[in-house]
């Protein structure tokens, strides 16, 4: 009697956990996916995430060296939308003074006069004027950047990353731009011998559809 | 042993010393030789003004590579300031303003200089704290002017303490994170040390009103854009301020001991009484707001 109950119990327990298994199965499995590329429909108006987002920048140093620096803050809004170029337009802005290259002094000197001057400058922008798609996720970026009070059109390579729903119910998608500019473009002469002319700039940008 | 293995290191030290000391040695040369011979003694104060602003026009075009016009940043209008001024206080010492003039002259320029250079500063702020801020910088401005338009023309005394206060600016500002303006405040300490060291051992020389002008808009201006857009501490412009008055008692004691107030001792004792302030501002930057680490 006693043997007929425990292997009933035993029964029903093996039951609710194949019920369970099956249920979490897709779930499970799901967790096992590795990291894959969304490829939604990337239209739409879309706000630049700041946690997400970032520009940063690599210049020569001594002519032996190349140091990397970023812009740690960011905001602005997307539409970038490969099936209609005519819709497309980007607008970023990014505080001077959110620049970080890891060591404190090479930042304070970098936000003074001798070349961002931050006090005077405190906002980098960035405003496209016309987007080329030269295949579904890549193209080219053209707009005005304003830097160090100075205007000037810059070309980006555009790239697409991908496009798709994010876990809390938003949509999202997200772009790397990457441009090569010449800061005495911008009236940054200042020590082009020891720092160099050219700076690679890259701009890394999710937004959140709205 | 080579001192200078770095092209960097050797092209800061051209652009910043010896470009404008052989700016200023030529000017002297060619102007003393030639000019002085064909027009007036009145030409001597205007060779040296002359040679002066020529020096830090060059010293600027080399440290920062260009001459911005229409200016677009702050700094851009020191050249501009120097060019502007030379010309002005040139006639003042060609044909000697009145008083009067010339203190509605320097009043005019200095507040023109100061929003010029802190326009950019103003506007962020609310009026009645721009409108003191300007009345201030202006105020201060030009009562250094009219301190050194009265000494500067008569001895070396005061270019001693403008080429210590010169020299401790330029050191202060890279220290405080903006080696282009210690490049012009050392430029400046240069020019001024040449001009010295050209008339050496004669201590009535003429710098005149354009040569005053000239060195008080660009040491006014070195530390304003110090202050306001580098990280110049106020105490270390205070301090810097303070020595500018090096020659006061120096005076008062030569003077109270039968001393020349105007000879070669007083030049001495004039740049080892500006050094002092100079000093402490110097150590108190390295002590309080150095960083770690070479940049």
């Amino acid at each position: 009697m006693k043997t007929a109950i425990i292997q009933s119990r035993f029964t029903r327990a093996m039951v609710g956990l194949s019920v369970l298994a099956a249920l979490t199965f897709p779930v499970l499995s799901a967790a096992a996916d590795p990291y894959h590329i969304q490829t939604g429909n990337p239209a739409g108006n879309y706000q630049i995430d700041p946690v997400h987002s970032m520009v940063s920048f690599t210049v020569g140093h001594l002519g032996v060296s190349e140091l990397v620096g970023r812009f740690d803050t960011i905001s602005g809004s997307f539409s970038l939308d490969s099936a209609d170029s005519t819709q497309a337009r980007v607008s970023v802005q990014v505080p001077i003074d959110s620049l970080d290259t890891n060591f404190a002094q090479r930042n304070k000197d970098l936000l003074g006069p001798d070349y961002f001057n931050a006090t005077q400058f405190p906002t980098m922008s960035f405003v496209s004027t016309k987007v080329q798609w030269q295949s579904r996720n890549a193209g080219l970026l053209t707009g005005n950047l304003t830097l160090h009070g100075v205007t000037r059109p810059v070309t980006f390579n555009l790239r697409r990353i991908g496009a798709g729903p994010d876990p809390w119910g938003g949509y999202r998608s997200g772009y790397i731009a990457t441009a090569t500019i010449k800061r005495s473009d911008f009236g940054m002469n200042y020590m082009l011998n020891g720092i160099s002319d050219s700076i690679a700039v890259q701009l890394n940008i999710e937004g959140k559809r709205q | 042993m080579n001192l200078f293995p770095s092209a960097v290191m050797t092209s800061l030290l051209l652009q910043t010393v010896v470009w404008p000391m052989l700016v200023v040695t030529g000017g002297m040369a060619l102007g003393v030789g030639a000019l002085r011979r064909m027009l007036s003694s009145r030409t001597l104060p205007l060779t040296g003004a002359l040679t002066i602003g020529t020096a830090m026009l060059t010293a600027y075009y080399l440290i920062y590579g260009k001459f911005t016009f229409p200016p677009v940043q702050a700094l851009d209008w020191i050249p501009m300031l120097i060019a502007g001024t030379l010309p002005v206080f040139a006639i003042d010492d060609l044909t000697g303003f009145g008083k009067g003039l010339r203190f509605g002259l320097q009043a005019a320029t200095v507040i023109v200089a100061a929003v010029l250079l802190l326009q950019p500063v103003l506007v962020q702020l609310r009026l009645v704290q721009a409108a003191m801020i300007l009345i201030a910088v202006s105020a201060l401005w030009l009562a250094a002017w009219i301190y050194f338009d009265r000494h500067a023309r008569h001895n070396a005394n005061s270019g001693m303490t403008l080429l210590i206060v010169s020299a401790g600016t330029a050191l202060v500002s890279v220290l405080t994170g903006s080696t282009l303006l210690g490049q012009l405040g050392g430029a400046l300490a240069a020019v001024l040390g040449a001009w010295l060291l050209w008339n050496w051992p004669r201590s009535h020389i003429l710098l005149g009103h354009a040569g005053t002008a000239v060195v008080v808009m660009t040491l006014g201006s070195v530390l304003l854009a110090g202050r306001f857009y580098s990280a110049m501490p106020l105490r270390i412009n205070a301090l810097l301020l303070v020595a500018l008055t090096a020659n006061v008692p120096v005076t008062f004691i030569l003077q109270r001991y039968r001393r020349n107030p105007d000879g070669p001792l007083a030049v001495v004792l004039t740049g080892v009484a500006a050094l002092l302030p100079v000093a402490l501002a110097v150590v108190l930057t390295v002590l309080y707001y150095l960083p770690q680490g070479d940049g």
